[in-house]
């Protein structure tokens, strides 16, 4: 079974594994509370809510309130408890003939969240619902965000965002895929000065000179980059230093930003990654605190390289 | 006032399975600055005569493509199903299915808003190349 679970996601502190040809198709930001929802090439199927709850929750409660509810749906009125799952309450639903709806409920005392993962599942699936679920479920684990790094692992991007930062926007586009991400005080507000961005620009060949220089360059007209061949996760990359204000008033009162920049490009997954932070010249975020890596498994297609 | 009820949209597990079959009318230059599609326009009646004398309409439109729109483009020859060909094109340029599946049909709706393209629903269990 474990042989199709084959990509590995890794969102807001959690991490499971699905099907290669599974995809994210909607997400939420926050660590606090959201879902994730998946699809494979033709329909719906993995749901994942999380909700915050810090004190243990009466979780029969949620589950049959949950099963009374599911039930009304179901094509003959029933719901089915399954094999207990550790850790897991779950039953499954007949939905239509061919589909059967599985619930599964939580509570992780490490992040203090509830989960609950709803997986389709359909007659022509090559694997049991029984083991796909119960595979997708012993293999969930959740660290917890507060305080610690966290792992962002989707969209071909791999990467920790380092304790007390959080992500604040994505943009999914074909190809261009932007993780945008801020440090936060205890309090919980927002440090606007200071933000890191991980960029995946995918289909390379196409358009990229296989200058980094030049890119940034253009990316960055009004800048005077100074820039520093690495060696960054298997690749030879460029990192980039600048200021980044532009108003040499701004510098002399000590509001100048330093922007950084590190640009490689991953051939196999013919992808140039780009990461940047700007942040005051005494707080010094640097691109490489997130460890982003090239992160992606085409559809079983392991990617040819070992490092990254 | 009612507004206007838009079409069913295809849902998506359907449209992978249809076939884009190209306009045969359709013409295919080499120029200088890339390949170009000329496709007739279709005559209104405000385009004839007389008016056409007073200001003439062109007969045709051009639709300039990119490399990557000429690759899908040749990929609609009336024999793949759209689901075969985002898949080709996500072997090519080495990105997921899910990806280039959004850049394909985005670009192949384009082409059928354009009439450039016709894309065929077929019958679940029938060959895409087999026509009635």
């Amino acid at each position: 079974m474990e042989k199709y679970l084959e990509k590995e996601i890794a969102w807001a502190g959690f991490e499971f594994r699905v099907p290669a040809e599974w995809d994210i198709r909607s997400h939420s930001v926050s660590c606090l509370s959201g879902s994730l929802a998946l699809v494979d090439r033709r329909r719906h199927r993995l749901e994942l809510i999380w909700r915050r709850c810090d004190e243990k929750p009466d979780l029969n409660l949620s589950y049959s309130d949950l099963k009374g509810r599911v039930k009304n749906d179901t094509m003959n009125g029933e719901v089915f408890g399954v094999k207990s799952i550790p850790g897991w309450l779950a039953f499954e639903a007949q939905m239509d003939e061919e589909t059967v709806v599985v619930y599964a409920l939580c509570w992780r005392r490490e992040s203090g969240r509830i989960f609950q993962v709803t997986v389709v599942t359909r007659d022509e699936d090559h694997f049991s619902r029984q083991g796909l679920l119960e595979t997708i479920l012993a293999g969930f684990s959740d660290s917890g965000w507060e305080g610690r790094s966290v792992r962002w692992k989707a969209f071909g991007i791999d990467c920790a965002s380092p304790p007390g930062w959080r992500l604040v926007s994505t943009s999914v586009n074909p190809m261009d895929v932007k993780m945008q991400f801020q440090p936060f005080s205890k309090k919980g507000e927002k440090t606007e000065k200071t933000q890191t961005s991980v960029h995946r620009l995918g289909m390379a060949d196409t358009w990229f000179s296989g200058d980094p220089k030049a890119f940034l360059r253009g990316k960055e007209p009004g800048l005077d980059l100074e820039f520093e061949g690495i060696y960054y996760n298997g690749h030879e990359a460029v990192a980039a230093r600048a200021q980044a204000e532009r108003r040499l008033i701004l510098r002399l009162f000590g509001r100048g930003r330093i922007r950084r920049e590190l640009v490689w490009l991953c051939e196999p997954m013919n992808s140039l990654f780009r990461v940047y932070t700007v942040s005051p010249e005494n707080e010094g975020a640097d691109p490489q605190d997130f460890a982003v890596r090239c992160g992606h498994t085409y559809e079983g297609k392991s990617s040819a390289n070992p490092v990254s | 006032m009612q507004s206007k009820k838009r079409k069913n949209p295809v849902p998506p597990e359907l449209l992978l399975d249809a076939v884009p079959y190209r306009n045969q009318e359709v013409e295919l230059e080499h120029e200088q600055d890339g390949p170009v599609l000329w496709a007739a326009v279709r005559r209104r009646w405000w385009m004839r005569r007389p008016f056409s004398l007073v200001m003439p309409y062109r007969d045709r439109k051009g639709f300039r493509l990119d490399t990557l729109g000429m690759e899908v483009w040749q990929a609609c020859d009336g024999t793949r199903t759209i689901e075969n060909i985002v898949e080709e094109f996500s072997d090519r340029h080495r990105s997921s299915f899910h990806e280039a599946r959004l850049a394909v049909t985005q670009f192949i709706k384009t082409m059928a808003s354009r009439e450039l393209v016709a894309v065929v629903l077929e019958k679940p269990g029938r060959r895409p190349d087999e026509i009635d």
